[in-house]
């Protein structure tokens, strides 16, 4: 199993330098200069040039490029162009709120899912399959946003049960924030994941293994959570890691609706004041978050079905 | 979706309920006072370097101007200012000389001592560094000769130029907030996250995910203010902030500068406050006369005709105000419309716009392409100008960018129409300096001005009538000069004034303002706010 | 594409159109949600005809009004009539709906075909590049592109299609590799076939089939997508109306009157939801493996 983190950690510098050049790449053509945006409209072409200066943006877009390099190597993010506080720092403030709505939401959305979809599966064809594949749908088709929306509405504004926004403090509180907008986008992965289990579990149930260990008189709910659910859940774990991945998607939007802290939020701030450092900074977490989700997902693949690490 | 009786029962049997998950409501809290403001940080606290609006209404609190205009309002004549942290002050005859005598005893906050003339000094020579990031530089250079100390509580103003205003163009200014001399040098970069003033309150401490937070500073030379602690959190989302004022979870918010939100949020909590300055910000719309059909006088004529002023003023109301001309009605220098010509009042009239634009060889209409910024004030204004163009036969292909990148492009001379909102003190001719003058006309490389119409340069202006007033030291010999301008610029029509648009804060009726908004600048002092009611 | 591609690429699915038809047809639940769609696009089609308003006509005399009986769904903060901005918003969602995976499916189909077909080193590098872009959220990609080009149409076009594009990249390349070894193409290279000619004739109309799946799949998606990038400002130009622009100018009126995100988040959740129907519908016919989100 080593191997294969090793050789997953290694697949995954390549691809991360390639990221890296992209950001840089993007950044510069972002239109807009950042020594503008931060002398405001009045601002003399002396002061541009010094603010330049003072950023680094002076020297030539290679001497830009090895520095942006070796800084992302050494995980100096810099300080923010705009209220020069250090990026590393502003990381460290938002990623966790970022990791705590991932993990909330993909724990609620997960849990309401797998029953969903093995009682899908059990009772296929019947009004509870249809039920529960209406509700996927639905998942799937209301958009984050909206349904943020109307939790807040409903929940925070009119029945005063939930905070307004911010992102919490001390663990009891972080956690009374999270919920509403972790149960936004809970609902999407319960569609995706429920779907994703009644499928897989229906190809599962056909196996041979699960007939025989019917057939030797095994009762029904141990014969699917024992044999069949462990197996249909390799698809799933996947399925999982994409829908992690579309987290940080959603959260970008919920955070905006929500008022809550997060990279999401700060990267689009980042890009609306050409804070260059942040934009740089947000996007090599995105990255790495990417790089680590598939990694894990890699890890319980091979956790969960061990021949797969035996065929690499 | 209105509140009823029940609703609120159902949530406040839910807050029991809560019991200890529900944090405790700060607005809540007798000795804080919390304000939301339309940012995501603080940026910085340095004041003569601050561009973010937001950052200007810490500073106002941390610290103090040499003189100041009666709370709630701006001064409109010399006379109107009142003393500071300056006790008095004199000025010679020319307009060029100002002499202050500083109050005595005036503490800065964390030990770092007395204010004195030398902090003055240091505080007005730092604005004129060309290098160092101060906002609006090119004012203080313009009109700053030099300052000098002379004994510890007297310092003299040198002027470039005669100002007879300059208690409100350079003194009551971000630039003009007194910083110390030590404490500034001391801390380099990191007075910006750190700031030492004389104000009321004094700087506590910035945390990253609440704010920045202000304690009363207990050695103010006036009375300490009324409520000992001052947060600022930073809630950029206009819905978000709105939320958190209506659940009373902040008790002043910045308000949203778009059609029909104060009513609709008045309609929600019907006991909410509201502070506005009178005029806020001036909305101006230039026309690029380098840009085909906009050089002909007569199609920037249908534009004004086309653009129905009462109805933008009235969708944005109470904040929106219509204009004459480019100086607030409040301002020394407006004209009103019964002083005008008939021909310069342009009444609103389609159908004129319409004939204009026919005799100009457009009768069937014609298109033109146009950048706009995202910011509400600014893409509410220009979908109302783009929807009344479309009316009269003027098709405007709107790119909806960015504010920054909105503001680059016009930098650039890349704009058509061009939407500038701006916010003057009632100093008499700045508006025009910046945006009508020769001088200052855009070019594209981005080194030019922020005159976008190009007015004075592809045609005269009023340039002659500006330098004439270089030398002025009467102020209503420039009131008057600034009323020809007025009229020159109605006749040139190089720019629209689309309206005013009020800076207004919503606020909680459990905190008393001690005083009346009634105009100033965007941010006022908090100093004399009260709790009352718990 | 050319004219001969497209007859080649369509030809062998006529019966598999007849299939989903009768499928859906036998499914009261997938028929009543196609009969929807149907709606929804004849909605879009003759939206001048069936709008009561101009939905860019501003009346600011008349602003945020509840619904009543001239306008059932009330106004906006311009005094827009917001029933008839939600109907010309299903022709933006429509429109862009399906435009964007179109292009995004010839453009990643190229690559993949590309890619699969030559494998080596081709492989590797189209293979590197996929990855970097299956890297970032679509969104992500969304808001960096809008940023640099600004927000409209057309470069919403050009978000989604880099966001998609690689996506259908890698579904060809799969479907591609799994049948470059079969006879028929070894036989097609031996008998002196170009290569282009292979592609044309022999591969495309084979895995045209997972193409269209995809394609499904990711109508409703790209509808999603346009509301969400329109509701952070960076999606369609106000003031042409799409549902997510409808919900972020309902936002700032929530207090007065939150029909207008009530209905327009309705409008969007039905559509994706019919999209997802028929994407069900044709992927259980056509391709019971592809399992792509």
């Amino acid at each position: 199993m080593w191997r294969l983190v090793a050789s997953r950690v290694l697949d995954a510098i390549p691809t991360m330098f390639l990221v890296l050049t992209l950001v840089f790449v993007a950044m510069r053509l972002l239109p807009g200069d950042p020594a503008v945006t931060l002398l405001g409209d009045h601002a003399t072409p002396a002061q541009i040039e010094a603010m330049r200066a003072r950023l680094g943006l002076d020297v030539p877009l290679w001497q830009q490029y090895l520095r942006f390099l070796w800084n992302a190597l050494t995980f100096d993010f810099g300080k923010s162009f705009v209220n020069s506080q250090s990026v590393a720092a502003m990381v460290g403030l938002n990623l966790p709120y970022t990791i705590e709505l991932t993990i909330v939401s993909t724990l609620l959305g997960t849990i309401a899912a797998i029953p969903l979809g093995v009682v899908a599966a059990t009772h296929r064809g019947k009004t509870t399959d249809y039920v529960t594949r209406l509700f996927s749908l639905a998942g799937f088709a209301i958009p984050d946003f909206y349904l943020g929306a109307l939790l807040l509405i409903t929940f925070s504004l009119n029945l005063g049960w939930f905070p307004i926004n911010g992102g919490g403090q001390g663990f009891a509180d972080r956690m009374y924030h999270v919920f509403l907008p972790a149960i936004a986008l809970a609902f999407i992965k319960a569609a995706f994941v429920s779907r994703l289990t009644r499928s897989s579990l229906l190809e599962v149930l056909n196996k041979d293994f699960v007939r025989t260990a019917r057939a030797k008189g095994g009762r029904e709910p141990r014969v699917i959570y024992r044999h069949a659910l462990r197996n249909a859940l390799l698809p799933v774990v996947t399925g999982l890691g994409l829908s992690i991945l579309s987290t940080l998607s959603g959260s970008v939007a919920i955070e905006f609706i929500f008022g809550r802290p997060g990279i999401g939020s700060m990267l689009i701030t980042g890009i609306e004041t050409r804070d260059y450092p942040v934009i740089q900074a947000g996007i090599v977490v995105f990255a790495m978050f990417v790089v680590v989700v598939n990694l894990v997902m890699d890890v319980l693949y091979v956790f969960i079905d061990p021949r797969v690490g035996a065929v690499r | 979706m209105r509140p009823n009786r029940r609703q609120f029962l159902g949530a406040s049997i839910a807050a029991a309920a809560a019991g200890p998950f529900l944090p405790r409501a700060q607005a809540q809290d007798a000795g804080v006072m919390t304000f939301a403001l339309a940012a995501r940080s603080a940026n910085s606290l340095e004041p003569a370097v601050v561009v973010q609006g937001a950052d200007n209404w810490v500073n106002m609190q941390i610290f103090d101007t040499l003189v100041r205009p009666e709370d709630g309002t701006f001064a409109v004549t010399p006379g109107d200012f009142k003393p500071s942290l300056a006790e008095s002050w004199t000025s010679s005859a020319d307009g060029r000389t100002w002499t202050f005598q500083l109050r005595k005893g005036v503490q800065f906050h964390g030990g770092y001592g007395e204010m004195t003339s030398d902090d003055v000094k240091f505080t007005f020579e730092r604005l004129l560094d060309p290098k160092r990031p101060v906002d609006r530089q090119p004012l203080y250079a313009g009109t700053l000769e030099s300052i000098t100390a002379e004994g510890p509580s007297t310092v003299v103003f040198k002027l470039k130029r005669p100002d007879p205003l300059f208690c409100g163009s350079i003194l009551y200014t971000r630039g003009g907030c007194i910083v110390s001399r030590k404490a500034s040098t001391e801390r380099g970069d990191k007075h910006a996250m750190n700031p030492i003033g004389t104000g009321a309150y004094e700087f506590d401490r910035i945390d990253p995910a609440n704010g920045v937070f202000l304690k009363a500073f207990a050695q103010h030379w006036e009375s300490p203010p009324g409520v000992p602690e001052l947060r600022f959190s930073y809630i950029l989302d206009t819905t978000a902030r709105t939320l958190a004022l209506l659940a009373g979870k902040v008790d002043m918010i910045e308000g949203v500068r778009a059609p029909g939100w104060i009513p609709s949020i008045q309609a929600r909590k019907k006991d909410l406050q509201f502070d506005m300055t009178a005029p806020g910000s001036i909305n101006t719309l230039h026309m690029n006369m380098t840009r085909k059909p906009f050089d002909d006088l007569r199609v920037r004529q249908a534009v004004r005709y086309a653009i129905d002023k009462e109805a933008i003023a009235k969708s944005l109301a109470p904040m929106g105000k219509p204009m004459v001309g480019l100086m607030a009605p409040t301002y020394a220098g407006a004209v009103t419309e019964a002083e005008l010509p008939a021909e310069l009042r342009y009444k609103y009239d389609p159908d004129r716009a319409k004939k204009l634009l026919a005799e100009a060889g457009f009768a069937s209409g014609l298109s033109f392409a146009n950048y706009m910024s995202t910011r509400e004030d600014y893409s509410s204004n220009m979908l109302i100008v783009q929807e009344q163009l479309r009316k009269v036969g003027m098709n405007m292909d709107m790119s909806m960018i960015d504010h920054t990148t909105y503001h680059l492009n016009n930098r650039k001379n890349l704009n058509t129409l061009v939407m500038f909102s701006s916010s003057y003190p009632p100093t008499l001719a700045q508006i025009f300096i910046d945006q009508l003058a020769k001088e200052s006309e855009v070019k594209a490389d981005g080194t030019g001005g922020i005159n976008f119409s190009h007015y004075g340069a592809v045609m005269p202006g009023i340039d002659g009538m500006l330098e004439a007033l270089d030398n002025e030291p009467s102020f209503d010999a420039i009131v008057k000069s600034v009323q020809q301008m007025e009229i020159q610029i109605l006749r040139d029509l190089p720019v629209i004034s689309l309206g005013s648009l009020s800076y207004v804060i919503v606020r909680n009726p459990r905190i008393d303002l001690g005083y009346k908004v009634r105009s100033g600048y965007a941010y006022w002092p908090l100093k004399r706010a009260r709790v009352v009611k718990a | 594409m050319t004219p001969t591609a497209e007859t080649l690429a369509v030809a062998p699915e006529r019966g598999v159109l007849a299939q989903i038809a009768i499928s859906i047809a036998r499914d009261r639940v997938s028929l009543s949600f196609f009969v929807v769609l149907v709606a929804i696009v004849l909605v879009a089609v003759f939206a001048p005809e069936i709008a009561p308003y101009d939905p860019i006509a501003q009346s600011l005399l008349s602003i945020n009004l509840p619904p009543s009986a001239e306008h059932w769904l009330g106004t906006d903060q311009f005094g827009r009539d917001v029933l008839s901005r939600i109907i010309y918003g299903a022709r933006t969602s429509l429109l862009l709906g399906v435009t964007a995976p179109v292009i995004a499916a010839v453009i990643g189909t190229l690559f993949g075909v590309t890619a699969g077909y030559f494998g080596g080193w081709t492989d590797r590098i189209i293979g590197r590049f996929l990855d970097i872009f299956l890297a970032f959220p679509a969104l992500l990609l969304g808001i960096l592109i809008a940023a640099a080009l600004g927000a409209g149409f057309w470069n919403m076009v050009v978000v989604l299609t880099v966001a998609f594009a690689p996506r259908f990249a890698r579904i060809a390349r799969a479907s591609t590799m799994a049948i470059r070894s079969e006879a028929f193409i070894e036989a097609a290279i031996a008998s002196g076939m170009r290569t282009p000619a292979i592609m044309l004739h022999h591969i495309l109309p084979n895995i045209a089939g997972s193409i269209v799946v995809v394609l499904t799949l990711w109508v409703a998606t790209a509808v999603r997508l346009e509301a969400t990038l329109s509701f952070l400002g960076l999606g369609t130009q106000p003031p042409k109306a799409s549902w997510g622009n409808i919900i972020r100018d309902g936002l700032g009126n929530l207090f007065g009157s939150p029909w207008p995100i009530v209905a327009a988040g309705l409008a969007i959740t039905v559509t994706v939801l019919a999209f997802n129907m028929l994407g069900d519908a044709v992927r259980d016919i056509l391709d019971p493996e592809v399992r792509d989100e």
